[in-house]
């Protein structure tokens, strides 16, 4: 069994699927979490986009926090 | 498998050793990731929809071909961040080569106050190099982000990260909070849960009081933080939590070429196999594997089972999926 197997399976947590967080982002530009943040909105919509972020785009009116992308793109 | 974002691991080799350091079991390997096929790599990476690489260690301002890669990164239109303790950057000469190579962000972190506290934090004096190099970036008319992870819940630190960033003008700061470093026989966290909730609020009322401009990454579940100080925190935009992991947006490449699930995995890839980046199909033979499925589908889950019904749910996401590898979410979720 590898490692990440061996390490799995002290996983406390339940096995109910959970439908993805979006999560809240800081309006911090410029600055980006190095480890697990990806410092882009997560929505899908964002594929579509040349720079990966909606914190521009209307959609963002839609959501209860308001999601910022840290790219120098979004800047304005 | 598409990506928006990959992190590649240049170089485990680092000048600093910090004591809490997730990579800190690997920071002997003296292995670097080669440039010819980290070329392939970026190149299939830009075929997969990515838009940002971050450059991570280790120390990527030691990598060998850390100016090459930055240009190639550029060259192929994908933007190029650093993860870095800023040492390096205290050569002027150094400073410029990087920025006219096109860099997009960097963030320094910042690792102590004093130069006797980095010392025994990292067990080199790297301070006022720290600060030189951020000056360096500044005169040059670029702003790096500084970075200070929270490895203990004294609220002298707090006073004291406050008085350092007023008396070096630093006029930003983006706080983290310390997650585990992974191991079989149990994973070390210098700081308990709620001792971080605590902090939270100790931040918000004397960063508030003091006017910085902060922010803070939080990585556990947020009915830990007191309603009040959330619904503020929130509504002043200072916190963020998103997680590469549940949405699969993210892709980390070590040193080798193997995948890991996240930097903090550091020692734990997906197959001890490196990808061949020139074989079109090897990522995807991987994340077809049962190991990566397994992964995905366990950071995808409730941690506990009151966060079924919690409105919170779509702004947290359970907290960082490497505390519930030692830690029981029953435990801590309200
Ligand atoms: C591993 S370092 C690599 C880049 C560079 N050498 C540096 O010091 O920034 C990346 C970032 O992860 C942070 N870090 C390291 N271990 C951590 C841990 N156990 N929990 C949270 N952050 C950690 C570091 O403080 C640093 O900000």
């Amino acid at each position: 069994m590898s490692n990440l197997s061996q390490l799995l399976q002290f996983y406390k947590g339940t096995l109910i699927p959970a439908p993805i967080a979006i999560g809240v982002q800081a309006v911090n530009k410029n600055s980006f979490h190095v480890n697990h943040f990806d410092c882009h909105c997560s929505s899908d919509d964002c594929a579509e986009t040349s720079y990966d972020c909606h914190c521009c785009s209307d959609d963002c009116a839609e959501t209860s926090y308001d999601c910022h992308c840290c790219s120098d793109d979004c800047a304005d | 498998m598409n990506f928006s974002t990959a992190w590649l691991t240049t170089n485990r080799t680092c000048n600093n050793h910090c004591t809490w350091c997730y990579a800190k079991n690997t920071l002997g390997n003296s292995q670097i990731m080669d440039f010819e096929n980290a070329k392939i790599a970026i190149k299939e990476l830009k075929k997969r929809g990515v838009k940002r690489i971050i450059l991570i260690g280790g120390e990527p301002t030691i990598y060998p071909n850390f100016i090459q890669i930055i240009r190639y990164i550029r060259s192929n239109n994908m933007l190029v961040s650093i993860a870095t303790n800023g040492r390096m950057f205290k050569d002027m000469r150094f400073a410029t080569e990087v920025l006219s190579a096109g860099i997009t962000t960097i963030d320094i972190s910042l690792k102590a106050f004093s130069e006797e506290e980095y010392k025994k934090n990292t067990n080199s004096y790297g301070l006022e190099e720290m600060l030189r190099g951020y000056s360096n970036l500044k005169q040059l008319g670029f702003k790096p982000s500084i970075s200070y992870v929270l490895v203990n819940n004294r609220e002298e630190t707090i006073d004291n990260l406050i008085n350092f960033l007023l008396e070096k003008d630093i006029s930003q700061i983006s706080l983290q909070f310390v997650k585990p470093i992974l191991n079989l026989s149990g994973c070390e966290l210098p700081m308990d849960l709620t001792e971080m909730s605590s902090l939270v609020e100790i931040i918000y009322n004397k960063m508030t009081n003091k006017k910085i401009n902060y922010s803070i990454g939080i990585p556990f579940p947020l009915c830990l933080i007191d309603s009040n100080i959330l619904t503020h925190l929130i509504r002043e935009r200072r916190i963020f939590n998103c997680c590469h992991v549940p949405k699969g947006s993210g892709i980390n490449i070590d040193e080798n070429f193997k995948i890991i699930p996240c930097n903090h995995f550091a020692e734990f890839p997906f197959s001890d196999t490196p990808i061949d980046f020139s074989n079109e199909k090897a990522l995807d033979n991987l994340y077809n594997t049962e190991i990566v499925q397994h992964f995905k589908n366990l950071s995808k889950c409730y941690p506990a089972k009151k966060c079924q019904t919690c409105n919170l749910w779509s702004q947290c996401g359970g907290g960082c999926f490497t505390y519930w590898l030692s830690l029981d979410p029953n435990d801590y979720i309200r």
